[in-house]
This record gives C-alpha cells, sequence and structure tokens, in this order.
C-alpha cells in the first residue's frame, strides 16, 4: 500500500507538468491576448508589442514558462530565481499587478466554504431519501423520492440560480448580503451574515450532488441489503431498524463517500456559474474571467492547483476506498 | 417474504413467460414508470427537434412577429421577447440545435474515446502508459478550461478544423436544416466531444483491462490474427455494452454543457435560438429578474430540464433492466467524473 | 468629464450618477428602508454611499489603467473640467485659467493650496505644482497605454522622455507652459479628461515602486481607502481639500458585481444607493414613478457601426455600399433596441449638438428605401444579392450588439443580401479579426468621445487617433479636411470644415455605416443628491466630479 501511494504521488509530477505546460502552450497560440484585451479598440500594433514585452509574452515558450515555473532565471545573470518552485504563482496581467498569492488568499476560502456547505447539504439531502427508498423500494415514497432526486439533477444549477435571485428580490424583498456590501463576511466574524450569503449558493450547487448521493446510497443499500448477513439478521427477528441503520447503513455509506471525494474535485471548477450569479468572488469565477482575458500566469496556476487538488482527492478516494473495504487490495 | 419477493421482481432470474410479446412490454412499462416518463419526455423533444419546421408558427429567428415582451397568450403560447420573437417558435428550434449538439458530441466523444480506450487497455505497456499520463492530465483540467481553450483553437476563423469543415465537407457555415450558425454548433459540438472522449477513454479502458484476460483474445492472438483485427473482432462487442450506456449518459451532460458554456456567454453567438444561449442571454436575464419579463427565461429552462430529466430517467430504467445490480445510479458514479 | 460614457472594450462607466431607485416593480415588496425625500433638505456635509458597478477595475492608476477611470477622477486633481453641451472649460480645478497668446502656446496659471491628500504615507502635503504638472505630462504622455499618442507627439516631436521633459516649460512654481509645433485642437479637450491626472513629483518618480494600481497618492477630493479591484473599492473624504467644506459625502462604496441583472436587482431591493447597472427605459419610467426614487437621462454618445473592408469585393463598390447603407432599417433599430428614444445619426453622433449635421438633413439622407437599393443592387451586377459574414465582438456585459446586428442583418434580407452574424470572444476579435483588418464586415461601437476629432479620425488613412486604419479606406481629400479642423481654433471655421468632411463622408456611404444613437439612463435613491443631474447641462460653475454630491442620511 505505501509504495502504492508514494507511486500515485510521484506521478502528480509529470501530470502537473504536463497540464501546466498544456495550457502554457495552448494560451500562446490562440488568438488574442491580454495586451489586446488591455488596449481595445485604441490597439496597434507598437502598443501590442509593448505591453506584450511588458508582460514577457515576446519570449519563447520555454523561457516564459520556465521563468513561471522557476527554473529559468528571471534577469539575465542566471541570480534570480522566482516561479512556482519558490512559492511564487505569478502576477496578473490585467490587474495591475496583483499577484495570484494574494487574490487566492481571498477567492479559496469562499470556494473552500461553498463547497463545505454543498457537501453537507448534499448529505443531508441525500441520504435519507436514498435510504429511504431503499427500504421500502416500489412504493411511492420511493417513486417520489427517485423522481425529484432525478428532477435535481436534471435542472440545471445555473438556472435555480436565477430563479433564486429573481423569486428572492422580486417577491420576498431579499438578496444575499453580499450584494450590498461586494465581499462575502467571513464566518468567523458575523456568522449569520456569512450563512446568509453562502445558503442558497450551496443550496443549489448541493442538488445535484445530493441527487447522485440518493442514487448511489438507495442503490448500495439494495445491495448490501441482499446480502446473506443482512438476512440473517432479519430472520433472527431483529427490528428493521436495527437492521437498517447498523448493519446496512454504514457499509453501504463506502461508495457512497468515494462519490463525494469526485464530486468535490469538480465542484470547484463547476461552481462558476453560481458564482458569477451570486456575485460570489471564487476561484471558478477567477479562473473564468482569466480566461476570457488571457491572463496567461494566473490561468497557468490556477489550473495548476487545479489539477493538484482534483489529482490528491482520487488518491484520497480510491486510497479511502481500499481502506474502508477490507478486500480491496492495490499492488 | 413480501419484500424479498419485490426485489426479485425484475431479477432475470424469473422465469420467462409465454405472454405475447405487447403484454410483456406492458409489464415492462408498469414496471417502469419513470422510465416511461423518460421516454415520453425524450419522444416529444425529438418530435419537436424533427418536426420543428412544421410546428413553429414564426421562423425562431424572425424580429416583431407580435408585441414586444407580450405575455403568454393564445397567439404566442410562451410569449415574445424583447425583440418580438416568438419564445414558443425559439423554444421548439432550441430542440433541434439541442438533439444535435448531443448527438454530434457523443458520436463523436464515444468514437474517439472507445478508440483510445481500446487501444490504451489492449495494448498496455508504454502506449498505455503514455495515453493514461495523458488522459489523466486533460481530466484534471477544469472543465471550463479545457472546453473554451479547444473553442478558442479549433474555432478560429483560421484553423485547421473550420477550413477543413468548410472547404471539404458539404456542412454550410451559414444556416442549414434552419438552423442557423451551423459551423459553430458543430464545432462546440467537437470541443464538448472531446471533453467526453477523454472521460469515456478512461472508463472503457478500465474495461478493457478485463477484458484482456479472455481467452478469445489469447486465442486469438495465437492464431496470428492481427492486433486491429482483435480489437474490432473481439475487444469492441464487449465493450460496446459499455459504450452505449456511456453514451445515454453523456447525452444529457453534453446538452448541459452547451448551456452552461452559452449561458456564461462564451458558447453559441448571442441570438441562436439555443436554450442556453437565451436562458443566459443578458438582455433575458434582466428582463427576466429585474422586469418581470419571466417566460423568456422559463420556458428554454424547462425544455431544457425536461430533455435532461428525460434521458435520466430512461438511462435509470435501461440500466435498472439491462443489470439490476446496476439498479439507481452506480453508473451515474463514473458519469458524474466528467459533468458541471 | 462628468457626463461621459467611456465605452471602450466593452467597459461601461457611467459618471456623473444621479441615481434614484424606484420600488414597486412585479409585485411585492422590496427590501431595505425607503425614504421619501425632503424637500426643505440643504446640501451638507456627512454621509456615506454605496455605488453599484458592472465592470472590475483592473487598476486606479489613471496614467495607465483604463477601467477606473472615474475613480481616478476622485482621487486625484486635473487641470480643469470639461462641461460637454456647451464644449468649455471649466477652471473649478488645479488651473485657475488658460492663456492662449497663439494658438499653439499654452500657458496655465496654477492655483496654490493643492495639496496631496494626508493618507498617512511619505508623500503627504506634497504640493501639487508646475513641476508637478511637467511630470506627470511626462508620465501620462509617454505612456505605453495611452489613448491618443498625437499629443504628446505634437509638443515635443517625439515621444522620448528625454525629448518632452524640456519641451514643457514651469517659469515659476504656479505658472506651467508648453508649446505646439501644430495648432491642435483636440488637446483642449485631451487634458480634461481623467487620464490626465497631475500627481505630485514625488509620486512620479517613485511610481514604479508604489503600485499606484493599488494606491493612489493624490490631491482629489477623495482618497483611496479599500481597493479589491473585482469586489470592492471604498474612497473616504480627503478632509484636507482645496475646497473648503467640500467634499460633502464621507465615504463612497463601489460595490463590483458583474452580473447585470444581479446588479439590477440589487439596486431595486435598495442594496445599493446609486444603481450601476445598465437599464433601459422601462426601468426609467419605473423609477420615476416611485417617490423614493430619483431617475435621469443623457444623451448616449454610445455609437455601434457597420465597418466595411473596402478593399474587397464587393465592398469596394460605391453603388452596393450605398444600396447597403439605405436599406437599413434605422426606425426599428431606435425601436426595439432604443425604447423609441433616439435619433439618426451622421459621421458624428448627434449628442454633440455643435457639430453634427442637422437632423433634418440625416433623416432625409438615411431614409429606408428598399427600391432604390434593389436599383442600386442590379447597377452593380447583383441582382441576386450576395452572402456575407459580419463580424462581431462578444462584450461581457453588454446585448446591444446583438441585437441591432440582428436588427441590421434583417433589414438586409430584403434586398436579397444573406449575412450571418459571427461573434467572436474578444480577446481574439481584437488580435485577429479588428486589428489585421481580417473582415468583410463587421460591427462594433466605436470609442465614444464628445470631441469631434474624434469620430472623424475613423475616416483617417491613419485611422483612430493615428493608431489603425482597420479598413483600408483612404480619401487624401477627407483627410486633408481631418487634419485642417484639427488645427482650426476658430469655432465657425471649424464648424465649416467639419461639416464639409461629414457631407463628403456622407456621399461615399462607407467605409463606417452610422446607425443611431440613444439615451442612456441611470438612477438613485432620491434622497441622494448630485451636484447636478446628468440630464442637465454641466452648470459653469460646478465643482469636480463627485464633490457636490450629498445624501440626506447623515
Amino acid at each position: 500500500m505505501r509504495s502504492y501511494i508514494i507511486r500515485r504521488l510521484l506521478l502528480l509530477i509529470p501530470i502537473m507538468l504536463l497540464v501546466s505546460f498544456m495550457t502554457h502552450a495552448t494560451f500562446r497560440i490562440i488568438p488574442g491576448s491580454a495586451a489586446h484585451l488591455i488596449c481595445g479598440i485604441g490597439c496597434t500594433d507598437e502598443v501590442v508589442e509593448d505591453l506584450e514585452a511588458q508582460f514577457g509574452l515576446d519570449e519563447s515558450f520555454f523561457r516564459q514558462y520556465g521563468e513561471w515555473l522557476g527554473v529559468w532565471p528571471d534577469d539575465d545573470e542566471g541570480n534570480k530565481f522566482s516561479g512556482v518552485l519558490q512559492g511564487d504563482f505569478g502576477e496578473s496581467f490585467l490587474n495591475s499587478g496583483q499577484s495570484v498569492t494574494d487574490r487566492l488568499s481571498r477567492t479559496l476560502p469562499v470556494t473552500a466554504e461553498l463547497m463545505l456547505l454543498s457537501l453537507i447539504f448534499a448529505v443531508v439531502l441525500g441520504i435519507p431519501p436514498g435510504v429511504l427508498s431503499a427500504i421500502r423500494p416500489g412504493s411511492l415514497a420511493d417513486l417520489i423520492a427517485r423522481l425529484t432526486s432525478v428532477a435535481w439533477l436534471s435542472v440545471p444549477n445555473f438556472y435555480l440560480a436565477i430563479l433564486v435571485i429573481a423569486f428572492g428580490s422580486n417577491w420576498f424583498g431579499w438578496l444575499p448580503p453580499n450584494f450590498g456590501t461586494g465581499k462575502a463576511v467571513g464566518f468567523f466574524e458575523n456568522p449569520i451574515q456569512n450563512l446568509e450569503t453562502f445558503f442558497f449558493p450551496s443550496l443549489v450547487l448541493s442538488l445535484g450532488i445530493a441527487a447522485v448521493i440518493m442514487r448511489l446510497t438507495r442503490s448500495s443499500m439494495l445491495e448490501v441489503m441482499r446480502n446473506d448477513y443482512v438476512r440473517t439478521a432479519w430472520s433472527k427477528g431483529l427490528r428493521e431498524r436495527t437492521v437498517v441503520w447498523r448493519h446496512a447503513l454504514k457499509n453501504a455509506m463506502i461508495p457512497v463517500l468515494t462519490i463525494i471525494g469526485v464530486q468535490v474535485g469538480l465542484l470547484i471548477g463547476g461552481s462558476v456559474l453560481i458564482e458569477s450569479v451570486f456575485a460570489l468572488n471564487g476561484m471558478g469565477n477567477y479562473l473564468l474571467v482569466s480566461v476570457i482575458g488571457r491572463d496567461l500566469l494566473v490561468v497557468q496556476s490556477l489550473v495548476l492547483i487545479f489539477a493538484f487538488v482534483f489529482v490528491v482527492i482520487n488518491l484520497v478516494v480510491d486510497i479511502s476506498y481500499a481502506w474502508l473495504d477490507p478486500r480491496i487490495r492495490y499492488g | 417474504m413480501a419484500k424479498e419477493a419485490a426485489l426479485e421482481l425484475d431479477s432475470p432470474l424469473a422465469p420467462p413467460s409465454d405472454a405475447p410479446r405487447w403484454l410483456k412490454m406492458l409489464r415492462l412499462a408498469r414496471a417502469h414508470p419513470l422510465g416511461v416518463l423518460g421516454l415520453f419526455c425524450i419522444l416529444l423533444i425529438t418530435f419537436s427537434a424533427i418536426f420543428a419546421d412544421v410546428i413553429v408558427p414564426y421562423d425562431p429567428e424572425a424580429l416583431q412577429t407580435g408585441a414586444i415582451k407580450e405575455a403568454p397568450s393564445l397567439d404566442h403560447p410562451f410569449g415574445t421577447d424583447r425583440l418580438g420573437s416568438d419564445v414558443f417558435s425559439r423554444t421548439i428550434f432550441g430542440a433541434r440545435i439541442a438533439m444535435l449538439i448531443g448527438v454530434v458530441s457523443v458520436v463523436v466523444g464515444m468514437a474517439l474515446g472507445s478508440a483510445v480506450g481500446i487501444a490504451s487497455g489492449y495494448f498496455g505497456g508504454f502506449v498505455d502508459s503514455v495515453l493514461q499520463r495523458l488522459v489523466d492530465s486533460l481530466l484534471a483540467f477544469p472543465a471550463i478550461v479545457l472546453l473554451l481553450a479547444i473553442i478558442a483553437v479549433i474555432g478560429n476563423d483560421d484553423s485547421a478544423v473550420r477550413s477543413f469543415l468548410n472547404d471539404s465537407t458539404p456542412l454550410p457555415s451559414g444556416k442549414w436544416l434552419g438552423i442557423p450558425n451551423f459551423l459553430d454548433i458543430i464545432i462546440i459540438s467537437l470541443a464538448i466531444g472531446f471533453a467526453i472522449a477523454v472521460a469515456a477513454a478512461r472508463v472503457i479502458r478500465g474495461a478493457v483491462l478485463s477484458l484482456k484476460e479472455n481467452v478469445y483474445i489469447e486465442a486469438a492472438q495465437a492464431m496470428g490474427a492481427s492486433d486491429l483485427r482483435i480489437m474490432v473482432r473481439h475487444v469492441l462487442p464487449n465493450v460496446a455494452g459499455l459504450i452505449v450506456v456511456l453514451g445515454t449518459i453523456f447525452l444529457p451532460i453534453a446538452i448541459l454543457a452547451e448551456a452552461a458554456i452559452s449561458f456564461l456567454g462564451v458558447g453559441l453567438p448571442a441570438g441562436t435560438p439555443s436554450w442556453g444561449s437565451d436562458m443566459g442571454n443578458l438582455s433575458n436575464r434582466d428582463d427576466a429578474i429585474g422586469r418581470g419579463i419571466w417566460w423568456v427565461v422559463f420556458f428554454p429552462g424547462l425544455a431544457l430540464s425536461l430533455v435532461v430529466l428525460g434521458f435520466n430517467l430512461l438511462g435509470d430504467s435501461f440500466r435498472d433492466i439491462s443489470d439490476p445490480r446496476l439498479r439507481g445510479g452506480g453508473g451515474s458514479g463514473s458519469a458524474s467524473r466528467t459533468g458541471f | 468629464m462628468s457626463r461621459r460614457a467611456l465605452l471602450g472594450a466593452g467597459a461601461t462607466t457611467a459618471l456623473g450618477g444621479a441615481a434614484a431607485l424606484a420600488v414597486g416593480c412585479s409585485g411585492g415588496t422590496s427590501g431595505g428602508p425607503r425614504f421619501t425625500p425632503n424637500p426643505n433638505a440643504t446640501p451638507g456635509p456627512g454621509g456615506s454611499i454605496t455605488w453599484g458597478r458592472p465592470v472590475s477595475v483592473g487598476g486606479v492608476d489613471p496614467h495607465v489603467d483604463l477601467t477606473g477611470l472615474d475613480i481616478d477622477a476622485l482621487l486625484y486633481s486635473y487641470l480643469y473640467s470639461w462641461a460637454p453641451g456647451a464644449e468649455v472649460t471649466i477652471f473649478n480645478n488645479l488651473a485657475t485659467s488658460l492663456e492662449m497668446p497663439e494658438v499653439t502656446n499654452f500657458i496655465f496659471t496654477l492655483r496654490d493650496g493643492v495639496r496631496n491628500a494626508p493618507v498617512g504615507g511619505e508623500f503627504d502635503g506634497e504640493d501639487i505644482d508646475s513641476e508637478a504638472c511637467k511630470e506627470s505630462f511626462v508620465r501620462r504622455g509617454t505612456s505605453i497605454t495611452a489613448v491618443d499618442k498625437r499629443f504628446p507627439q505634437k509638443i515635443a516631436g517625439s515621444r522620448d522622455p528625454a525629448m518632452l521633459r524640456p519641451a514643457l516649460q514651469t517659469p515659476d512654481k504656479f505658472t506651467f507652459s508648453f508649446n505646439m509645433a501644430e495648432p491642435f485642437v483636440p488637446a483642449v479637450r485631451e487634458m480634461a479628461n481623467a487620464t490626465w491626472a497631475m500627481m505630485s513629483p514625488g509620486v512620479t518618480e517613485n511610481a514604479p515602486t508604489l503600485q499606484l494600481g493599488r494606491n493612489a497618492f493624490g490631491s482629489g477630493p477623495f482618497t483611496l481607502e479599500e481597493f479589491v479591484g473585482n469586489e470592492r473599492i471604498v474612497v473616504k473624504r480627503n478632509p484636507d481639500y482645496f475646497i473648503p467644506g467640500r467634499p460633502y459625502l464621507d465615504q463612497i462604496t463601489y460595490v463590483i458585481i458583474t452580473d447585470n441583472s444581479s446588479l439590477l436587482a440589487a439596486f431595486k431591493n435598495g442594496q445599493h444607493d446609486v444603481s450601476g447597472a445598465i437599464l433601459v427605459k422601462e426601468d426609467f419610467d419605473e423609477f420615476n414613478a416611485d417617490p423614493s426614487l430619483a431617475a435621469a437621462t443623457a444623451p448616449s454618445l454610445f455609437y455601434p457601426v457597420v465597418h466595411m473592408n473596402v478593399r474587397r469585393d464587393p465592398y469596394d463598390d460605391i453603388r452596393v455600399r450605398e444600396a447597403l447603407n439605405i436599406s437599413i432599417n434605422r426606425d426599428l433599430i431606435i425601436e426595439l433596441a432604443q425604447s423609441g428614444e433616439g435619433q439618426f445619426g451622421g459621421p458624428i453622433q448627434w449628442p454633440q449638438k455643435q457639430w453634427a449635421l442637422p437632423r433634418a438633413r440625416l433623416e432625409s439622407f438615411y431614409k429606408r428605401d428598399v427600391a432604390k437599393a434593389k436599383q442600386l443592387m442590379d447597377a452593380a451586377g447583383r441582382p441576386d444579392g450576395f452572402k456575407a459574414l459580419l463580424k462581431t465582438p462578444r462584450l461581457p456585459g453588454v446585448n446591444f450588439i446583438n441585437d441591432i446586428a440582428r436588427i441590421i442583418v434583417d433589414s438586409w434580407k430584403d434586398i436579397n443580401v444573406d449575412v450571418q452574424i459571427d461573434e467572436v470572444e474578444l480577446g481574439a476579435y481584437i488580435g485577429s479579426v479588428l486589428l489585421p483588418g481580417n473582415f468583410d464586415m463587421t460591427f462594433f461601437p466605436n470609442l465614444p468621445y464628445d470631441e469631434p476629432d474624434r469620430p472623424l479620425s475613423f475616416y483617417h488613412s491613419l485611422g483612430v487617433t493615428g493608431s489603425g486604419n482597420w479598413t483600408g479606406y483612404t480619401n487624401p481629400t477627407l483627410d486633408k479636411l481631418i487634419d485642417a479642423q484639427a488645427a482650426e481654433f476658430d469655432f465657425e471655421a471649424r464648424k465649416a470644415i467639419i461639416t464639409e468632411a461629414q457631407e463628403l463622408i456622407l456621399g461615399e456611404h462607407g467605409p463606417q455605416l452610422t446607425t443611431t444613437g440613444g439615451f442612456q439612463y441611470s438612477a438613485r435613491k432620491a434622497v441622494v443628491h448630485p451636484g447636478f443631474s446628468i440630464d442637465e447641462d454641466t452648470p459653469l460653475d460646478s465643482n469636480p466630479v463627485g464633490v457636490d454630491i450629498w445624501t440626506e442620511l447623515t
């Protein structure tokens, strides 16, 4: 097992390098650069050249990539290295040199809270109906549970987001507080306002995952309940509740946990739409704006971080799967 | 116990019935009401897509078909928007665009993904290593970035892909089958298809790996059959079922993906009568949220939800029927690796 | 400066806000308390307001960044202000007067007492004097992103700081002057715009290390308290401002929400005091009907035009161009895209009342005539029309381009011209469509500017402010006229030249086809009083922007 973990961790390196280099190459090739966006309609070739030189976009792929990574010196004497390897994720072209780390320190907590709350909602909204559906298959309750869970999965979350804003402001005279203040207050500063800000975005984000969790809970519970030992417990006359809660649920949670892990990885980049509608400055929005703005170093750094998180989460998921289910062994 | 019996209801172990075919179908339908609902939704949308020209009372792109921002009425069952376009006509045409994108994305994605997955799984070793690293890297990209980057690269005016499509294929760049911006739609489908291929490749490779130990393969190799022949004749048929299942999972995801990127304003050109464009259109949203003109966003959204709902319900039932062990959502696990 | 709507690469900055929020929209209450204004209230100090904003601010360095100019105007001092309607300078800022003994000689007399605001930095209290003007001119004039490159060029013949500096004179502490090589009328308007901030010499000298994109060391009515460019920006009152008792407001908080519908919702919900959303006439009517809100309207300089690449077939044929021009259904654009309020625009847009061609002339010239257009197409050998591609940029936050493009394309169907709209992402648009002239026809908003030289320069061989000709159009006669008007300080003479140029352009039916111009709308809570409303002309005795805003809620 340990060698497996080490091998997977080592694989992180080529993947992250590949990912960031592909991003770099792609964004150097595609038409339009940050320079074009800055001077806009007042652009001339001369202005664009000057700006691009300022951003280092006139250097070769490898040199600029190397400088960003920290393996190529920034200056000509070969002394100063400042790049990812030294902890410097680069600077924005469009926001007067704002450092990526600086903006990350602001966007990361927002995204993290959004993820966390979404997961909590998803578990709370997904597991009980799944259990209910499994212990009463074919009943009306089962049907309703399955239909509503698929419905949540099917309605696009950005659509729900618009509905929340529309109803909130028109019918209830309420909108999240960050619309008025421009910032999402931290949980420890003002828990009530914080929850007011994050409640609906997290809820909307959670529904799709809740649906997946519900179906998975249901199927794995059905699976588990079919097992002999469960039937044995039944035949022994134990109360249904004991059977369900003590034996089936615990084992049924295994695949559910792994799904939660996968979904987290997706949520990070996928929350863009929700963040945009709810005016939250999270990493999804940061990424989108940087891609449209061709903010090269920012996009590279963000993609690197996302890739890292994605791979690590997958690893954790795979390992926890093995840890939870003793039958699985990795060589 | 009754509960056990309920669990076994659709098991393939149940004794075969001698009832006539239609009765069997009916029983199947009664046992899977949600699947029937799903099928109904899909048929409704497909019907709309195919017969759009006949159904729509107005040209979806026509301006001033009636008063502007008119609420739903007999003349305009879904109302009109700020330019006077009929929302009903636009929604019906949206079905055509959605189905087109869904089908093309899935076909391209599954074809490419299967090819890579099968090759990767079959050859193993170095080929597998390289392909897998590539696939993993691509999977690690946030979906938005991947799609945007691909669209930017291939959608560019001078791109090789666009020139190829323009010159070498009969596909027109203007309107075709009443669909405007046809080439743009194809390009977006290709981008989404590529993203699908990446996810599919991983899943299919997994399946092929377990197949490799199969006796047929060893025998065929011993007999000197070429790799290509083996892959096509022996491996492919065995993963065909998986490919189809994956296809049904990805189709609604592809449609949602287009809606999402059009919503963000980076997908189809604004003004195209696609559901995502209409929902994301800034004026429509302002009208819906701020000025009470809810219908311009509501109906495209409803249609989109219906399609995705339909495919999900139908897909679930398919899986219930064909493999009871997968009942209720195991398959959706792999789908969630890709979506939004 | 206070009324200009800057529309650079998709950014809309609404200045001089007078905004009132009216509630009472589609059914239901809205949040936040509603205050009816007190008719007896008088301007007084205190209070803070929240101002919605649709566009992120990349930076607040007025010499370099172009997305936060309205905020820069609050943080820094300028030589003078500009009254757009009357097109005169108002000496309510750093300069007390401008003498021009000759049309190429500018002599500014500066006021004593303009100093850097106390922000707790090493440049507090530094004087803004002639030395400051000189250094600021150098910094601004040689900045890479400076939009008009011609102006500093005409002072020193070069944009090299080493040559520019000696050409700027500081005979004494409060006198600043320079000579230009040739007369250049747009210079007067140019120096009033928000990029020409006057910074103290200490600041310009240390600029490379000060990160002026995120910090401000200015002498304007407000100081920069908090800057998170894509979330919120807080400016606080400068207690040391040179106008005693001003500004009235203690604080302005700008809240950035890039999604227009969310921005509108926040305003209607009472969370913003001044609306940042892009509004339409319906909103204006609705808000004005509510006593706790006030809405205002002003002509909009936003003008999208169709550019044709006259080097390509069939746009090199003037008959085709004319056919396209007169078959555009401009009335429909006004009706559908401008809520019925708008006028036809000529080469110079109608809000520039002193220079634009008379309304009657434009209405008769641009009267839609499909029959004549068809005749022209026949004469040009294209009775069956042709297919074309109209490329448009995808501008974040606004939808008007696409709507108007669709109306235009629809109207061309009547002459069998089948046009497909191709929306290109903004970065790619600038880089691979516009700059290289890689288009048959394209449709995008020209940079609005209330100096006639700018819209005319789109027809000049050298292109916009000397920076590039995308359409390939050259007309030496027109070039001469445009150059001449830029050098003519006498109003009547200049007007005559400009009218002649416009008439020439009309006859060319290209390379730009102008459409129509509408109105811009703004809204605020009625208890917030701007110095003057955007629907009034700038009073000639007004103070600089932002200084006179006051609120009844203190």
